[in-house]
C-alpha cells in the first residue's frame, strides 16, 4: 500500500499508526483507571490490563491496515464526488446559461481549430520532412556563392549539368543527385492533361534510399540513352490517375512530343527532396530537351538543375564543403569569366532564410505565429468568461466556504468543468479542422503534394490535452482568486452584495486582447495594401482580359489556314473582343531573344534582366493587348514580308540605347546573316511587363511577324475579352477548345488560359497574407468586442447603486453615458498603445513579404488604432445607455 | 463471558452503544458490559476492528474530541445510514430470538 517507501515513512501511514496508537492508548489508562476505581492495586491494575493488552497490541496491525484501505477508499469517493459535482454544475450551466457554454465552445472552437489546422500545415511543410526519404538530416542541397557580373554577391541553388558532374567525385559524400522541375503535357486529345514532372538523375532515388512502390527505378543506361525513354510515376499520379493498377508498368505514354516507357511507380507520399506535387520522374539526361535547349552538357553557363548530396557520417559537414568548393573551383578554372572565389555550400534541403529558403516555411511560420495569438485571444476570453461568472456566483462560493467547502475542492471543480467544457469545445474544434484543413490546406499552398489524411492522430491527442489544461486554467484560475477574498469581512458586511467592479485580471486581459487584435489588424492592413499596390500596378498590358492559346498538334498536321480559321471563328464568339497573334516573348508566357545589332554602337547597354528579348507580332497586336505606343506609330498590314523592314522599342531600350536622343529612325540589324537589312524603328511602345509582376527593367523589342525570321513565324493565338469578369474568360477557353477541336479533332492539345491564372501565383503572397490576416484579425477584433461588451455590462449591473447615487445627485444621462464610454475608451486606449508598440517592433520581420508599404505605414497603424476605438464604442454603447436609464429611485430602493 | 458473542451480534451491539450519543471505544465496550450485566464482554481487539470497519461502511463517523478527562480521544458517532441499520437489525433480532426462545422453550420429548 505504500507508495512513497523511497522518500523514507509513509505520512499517511504514520499518521495512522499515531492515530491508533493514541486511540489504543487512551482505551488502556481509562481501563487501568477503572481497575483502580473498582479497588485494585496500581500494580495489580498495571498487571492486569499489560496482560490484556498483549492481545490487543496484535490487532495493531490489522487496523493499520484497514485504515490505509479506508484512506484510499475515501479518496477515490472524494474525486468522484468532485467529479459528479462538477458534471452537475456543468449540466446546471448549459441549462441556465446556454449563452455562456456557446459562447464559450465557440470561441474555443475558433482557437483550437485554427491552431489544429496550421498544426497540420506546420507538420507537413516543417516537421515530418520530405515524405519517403532516407535520413533526410544527411542530405543537403548545394548552393553556390559567387559574385555576378556587377560584383555583388549572390547566392543560388542553380547550378549546371558539369558543376554536378564534377561532384560525383567527391570523396568526402556519400553521393550526388541533380533534380530539375519541370510542367508536362500528359497524354493525348481529350486525356491529355497538365502535369508536375521532375527531372531526375539515375543516382536520385538510391541517394535519397527510396524503394519503388512498383516495378523499378531508372538504370544509369537507361538515363542517358537515346530512344525509348523511360518514367517513373509518383504514387499519387498512379492513383488517380490509373487507380492504381499495376499493368501501366510496360505501357507506352506520350509526354509532350515524345513516347515514354511506364518502369515503375515511386513509393507513397514521395515527392522527393520538396513537398511540392509531382506526377512523374523523368531520367535527367535522356529528358533534358523537355526542359531545356541548347548545349546544357558541356556549357557552364546553363544553370537549370539544382544538385542534392548526402553526407557521410564520418565526415563533419564543413569539410565536404570544402572539397565540394575545391572540385567546384577545379571544373571552372579554365572558363574566361570564373570566379576564383566561388564557394559551394551544403546547405539543409530546406530552410526559413538564405538560398534554399522555400516560401512555404516562410508562410508557415507566419500562419503558425498568427494562430497562436488567436488562440491566446481565445483562452484570454474563456477566462474572462469564467471569470465573470466566477464573480456573479460571489456569494455563493463565499457562502461555500464559509461553511467550510474548502477551496481546494471548489477551485479544482471549477477547473473540472472547464476542462469537460473545454474538452467539448475541442471535439467541436477537431470536426472543424477535419474538415476545414484540406481546403485551407490546398488554397494555401495549392503546389503541395498534401497527404491523405489531413489531420493525424497525434493532432487529436495533442489538441484534447492541449484543451483540458487550458479550460482548467480558464476556469480554475478566476476561482483561485475569488477563493482568496476575506469571505468573513465579507458575511460580517451583514450584506453579501459586495462592490462588484472589474477586477485588476480582467481589465489585463481585456487589454492583452485589445493589443493582439491590434497587432493582426496591423498584418491585415499591411498586407491589403501590398496586395492592392500590385494589383494596381500597370503592367503594360490588360493581364486581366487576355487570354493565351496554346495547341499542339497530333500525329496528323493540322490543316492549312487552321490558324486563320480559328481566328476568323473567334472573332465571331461572344464575350471576344478582337484577336491578335503572336511570336516569340509574350508577356508572362515566354521569352525570346534572337542576335541584334546597332551600327555604330560597340557595347550595348545592359540590364540585369538581359535580353534584349524580341516580340513577332502581327498588325493590331499592341491595341489587342493594351500596350500603348508613346511615340511614333504601331504597326499596320503595309509592313509585310518584302516592305522596308520596321521595329518598334520599348521606352526602356529607347532610352538605353540612344540616351538623349529620339529612337525613331534609327537603325537595328537583327537575325544571324553575313549583313542583315536595317530594321528601322517606328515607334516607342510604353514598358511591358517580361514574366514578373515586380521586375526590374526589361529590353523589349517588336517586329511584324511577316518580317520575322522563320522560326518565329508560328505564333500563339491572343485573345482579348470585351471584360476581366472569370466567368466570361471561362467561357471563351471553353468555345476556343471547342472550334479548336472542331477544326482539327486529331490536335494533340488545346488550352486557352487567362493570362489572369498565370499571374495569379505571383500574387499569392500577399494573397495569403491579405486573407489571412483579415480573416484573423477581424475574428479577435469580434471576440475582443464581445469581451468588452461582456465585461462593461457586467461592470454597470455592479456599479448600478453608485450609478443611482450620481444619477440622484443630478447626473445627467449625457454625464453617465459619457462615464461608461470613457472607462471603455480608456480599457481601448491601453490595448491600441501596446498593440501599436507591439506591431511596431514585429512588422520590419514581416517587410520582404510587402510591397510598396512600408512595415511602419502610418496609414495602416493610425486606421487601426481608430478602427479599435470604433470597436470601443460599439461595444459600450448598449451598456451606457442601459446605465444612463437606469431610473436612479429604483435602483436604489433595491438595496 | 459466559459465552462467545455470536456472529453479527458485535455489529449490532456496537451501533446499539452509539445510539445513546457519540462515544469513544472504551466508552463503548463499557456500555455494552454494563447493558449485559456483565454477561458480555467484548475482546478489546475485535471491538476496534468492528469499530473501523463499521467506520469503512459508512454507519459510524470518527473524530479526535477531549474526552471528560481531556484526553485527545477519538469519539465514534452513528450516521443516518448506522442509524437505519440498526433499527432493521434490532426487527432482524427480536424476530430470532423470539425464534429461538420459542424453539428452546419446548420440552424435549419424555421428559414429564
Amino acid at each position: 500500500m505504500s507508495t512513497s517507501s523511497r522518500d523514507g515513512p509513509d505520512p499517511t501511514r504514520a499518521r495512522l499508526e499515531r492515530d491508533i496508537d493514541d486511540e489504543l492508548a487512551f482505551h488502556r489508562e481509562r481501563m487501568k483507571a477503572d481497575l483502580v476505581a473498582r479497588g485494585l492495586s496500581a500494580v495489580e491494575a498495571e498487571t492486569e490490563t499489560a496482560r490484556r493488552f498483549d492481545r490487543l497490541q496484535g490487532h495493531r496491525d490489522r487496523l493499520v491496515q484497514l485504515g490505509l484501505r479506508q484512506e484510499v477508499l475515501g479518496r477515490r469517493r472524494a474525486a468522484m464526488e468532485v467529479m459528479k459535482s462538477s458534471w452537475r454544475s456543468l449540466i446546471r450551466d448549459v441549462k441556465r446559461s446556454p449563452g455562456f457554454v456557446l459562447g464559450l465552445v465557440a470561441i474555443l472552437t475558433i482557437g483550437l481549430g485554427v491552431n489544429a489546422i496550421t498544426y497540420s500545415l506546420v507538420d507537413r511543410l516543417v516537421l515530418s520532412g520530405p515524405s519517403g526519404v532516407h535520413a533526410p538530416e544527411e542530405l543537403r542541397r548545394v548552393v553556390l556563392h559567387r559574385a555576378n557580373r556587377s560584383g555583388a554577391q549572390v547566392a543560388t541553388t542553380d547550378l549546371a549539368y558539369l558543376d554536378y558532374r564534377d561532384l560525383l567525385q567527391a570523396r568526402q559524400l556519400q553521393g550526388a543527385a541533380a533534380e530539375s522541375a519541370t510542367p508536362l503535357l500528359f497524354g493525348s486529345g481529350a486525356g491529355a492533361e497538365r502535369i508536375q514532372g521532375l527531372l531526375v538523375t539515375a543516382t536520385y532515388f538510391p541517394l535519397l534510399g527510396a524503394t519503388p512502390a512498383a516495378g523499378r527505378f531508372f538504370t544509369a543506361a537507361e538515363s542517358e540513352q537515346e530512344g525509348l525513354r523511360a518514367v517513373v510515376l509518383s504514387h499519387a499520379f498512379w492513383q488517380r490517375r490509373f487507380g492504381g493498377d499495376s499493368s501501366v508498368i510496360g505501357q507506352v505514354w506520350p509526354i509532350e512530343s515524345n513516347r515514354y516507357l511506364v518502369i515503375g511507380v515511386a513509393p507513397r507520399h514521395f515527392t522527393g527532396t520538396r513537398v511540392r506535387r509531382v506526377d512523374v520522374f523523368l531520367p535527367l539526361e535522356a529528358a533534358a530537351d523537355e526542359q531545356i535547349a541548347g548545349r546544357w552538357q558541356s556549357s557552364r553557363n546553363i544553370s537549370w538543375l539544382e544538385v542534392i548530396v548526402r553526407l557521410r557520417s564520418d565526415v563533419g559537414a564543413q569539410a565536404a564543403a570544402e572539397e565540394a568548393t575545391t572540385l567546384h573551383r577545379q571544373g571552372r578554372a579554365s572558363l574566361p569569366a570564373a570566379d576564383a572565389d566561388a564557394r559551394l555550400e551544403l546547405a539543409p534541403l530546406s530552410a526559413l532564410r538564405g538560398a534554399t529558403a522555400s516560401p512555404e516555411l516562410g508562410v508557415a511560420a507566419l500562419v503558425g505565429g498568427v494562430a497562436l495569438v488567436v488562440l491566446l485571444i481565445a483562452f484570454a476570453n474563456a477566462a474572462n468568461l469564467f471569470l465573470a461568472r466566477a464573480l456573479r456566483r460571489q456569494d455563493q462560493v463565499a457562502i461555500r466556504i464559509a461553511l467550510g467547502g474548502g477551496r481546494r475542492r471548489l477551485v479544482l471543480e471549477e477547473g473540472l468543468e472547464g476542462a469537460l467544457l473545454a474538452t467539448g469545445a475541442a471535439l467541436v474544434a477537431l470536426s472543424v479542422a477535419v474538415l476545414g484543413a484540406r481546403p485551407v490546406q490546398t488554397w494555401l499552398f495549392p503546389d503541395v503534394a498534401w497527404l491523405e489524411v489531413p489531420v493525424d492522430g497525434r493532432l487529436l491527442i495533442g489538441l484534447l490535452s492541449f484543451a483540458v489544461l487550458g479550460g482548467v486554467a480558464a476556469a480554475g484560475l478566476p476561482m483561485l482568486q475569488v477563493g482568496r477574498t476575506d469571505v468573513q469581512g465579507w458575511l460580517r458586511g451583514g450584506s453579501l452584495r459586495m462592490s462588484r467592479s472589474r477586477t485588476r485580471t480582467q481589465t489585463a486581459i481585456l487589454v492583452a486582447q485589445g493589443a493582439l487584435s491590434v497587432l493582426l489588424l496591423i498584418g491585415a492592413g499591411l498586407f491589403v495594401r501590398s496586395l492592392a499596390h500590385a494589383q494596381g500596378l500597370d503592367l503594360g498590358i490588360d493581364a486581366g482580359r487576355l487570354l493565351v492559346v496554346g495547341t499542339l498538334p497530333g500525329e496528323t498536321p493540322p490543316p492549312p489556314e487552321f490558324d486563320a480559321l480559328l481566328r476568323a471563328s473567334l472573332d465571331k464568339i461572344p464575350g471576344v473582343e478582337r484577336t491578335t497573334v503572336a511570336a516569340g516573348t509574350t508577356s508572362f508566357v515566354s521569352s525570346w531573344a534572337i542576335r541584334l545589332n546597332v551600327p555604330g554602337l560597340a557595347e550595348k547597354p545592359r540590364v540585369e534582366d538581359g535580353g534584349p528579348y524580341v516580340h513577332a507580332v502581327a498588325p493590331g497586336y499592341f491595341a489587342v493587348v493594351g500596350t500603348s505606343i508613346e511615340e511614333g506609330r504601331a504597326f499596320t498590314s503595309e509592313d509585310r514580308e518584302g516592305a522596308p523592314r520596321v521595329v518598334i522599342v520599348n521606352r526602356t531600350m529607347a532610352r538605353l540605347y540612344w540616351p538623349g536622343q529620339s529612337a525613331i529612325g534609327k537603325c537595328l540589324t537583327l537575325g544571324s546573316d553575313e549583313s542583315p537589312p536595317c530594321s528601322t524603328v517606328v515607334g516607342i511602345a510604353e514598358n511591358a511587363r517580361r514574366q514578373e509582376i515586380v521586375e526590374g527593367e526589361s529590353l523589349l523589342y517588336y517586329i511584324p511577324i511577316e518580317q520575322a525570321p522563320e522560326n518565329l513565324r508560328a505564333g500563339r493565338l491572343i485573345v482579348r475579352a470585351v471584360d476581366d469578369d472569370p466567368n466570361t474568360l471561362a467561357r471563351i477557353a471553353e468555345t476556343v477548345r471547342r472550334e479548336a477541336l472542331r477544326l482539327d479533332p486529331a490536335l494533340r492539345y488545346v488550352a486557352a488560359r487567362p493570362l489572369a491564372d498565370v499571374i495569379a501565383p505571383q500574387l499569392r503572397a500577399w494573397t495569403l497574407g491579405a486573407g489571412l490576416f483579415s480573416v484573423f484579425g477581424v475574428l479577435a477584433l469580434l471576440v475582443a468586442a464581445v469581451g468588452l461588451y461582456s465585461v462593461v455590462s457586467f461592470d454597470v449591473e455592479g456599479r448600478r447603486r453608485e450609478l443611482g447615487v450620481r444619477a440622484a445627485l443630478g447626473a445627467t444621462r449625457a454625464t453617465i453615458l459619457r462615464m461608461v464610454l470613457g472607462d471603455a475608451l480608456r480599457l481601448a486606449a491601453a490595448g491600441v498603445v501596446i498593440g501599436l508598440a507591439l506591431a511596431w517592433l514585429l512588422a520590419p520581420a514581416i517587410e520582404t513579404l510587402l510591397y510598396g508599404v512600408p512595415p511602419h505605414d502610418p496609414g495602416v497603424f493610425a486606421t487601426v488604432a481608430i478602427s479599435l476605438f470604433a470597436a470601443a464604442v460599439v461595444a459600450s454603447l448598449l451598456p451606457g445607455i442601459r446605465a444612463s436609464r437606469a431610473d436612479p429611485s429604483r435602483s436604489l430602493r433595491a438595496e | 463471558m459466559l459465552f462467545g458473542l455470536l456472529a453479527g451480534t458485535l455489529d449490532v451491539l456496537l451501533l446499539r452503544a452509539l445510539a445513546d450519543g457519540p462515544n469513544h471505544g472504551y466508552g463503548v465496550a463499557r456500555w455494552i458490559s454494563v447493558a449485559t450485566d456483565s454477561e458480555m464482554t467484548v475482546e478489546d481487539g475485535a471491538l476496534y476492528t468492528a469499530l473501523h470497519r463499521l467506520e469503512k461502511r459508512g454507519l459510524l463517523r470518527a473524530s479526535w474530541r477531549r474526552s471528560d478527562t481531556n484526553r485527545r480521544a477519538r469519539y465514534y458517532t452513528l450516521t443516518a445510514k448506522g442509524r437505519r441499520v440498526l433499527a432493521e437489525q434490532t426487527k432482524v433480532w427480536h424476530r430470532s430470538a423470539a425464534a429461538l426462545f420459542k424453539a428452546l422453550g419446548r420440552a424435549p420429548k419424555g421428559a414429564s
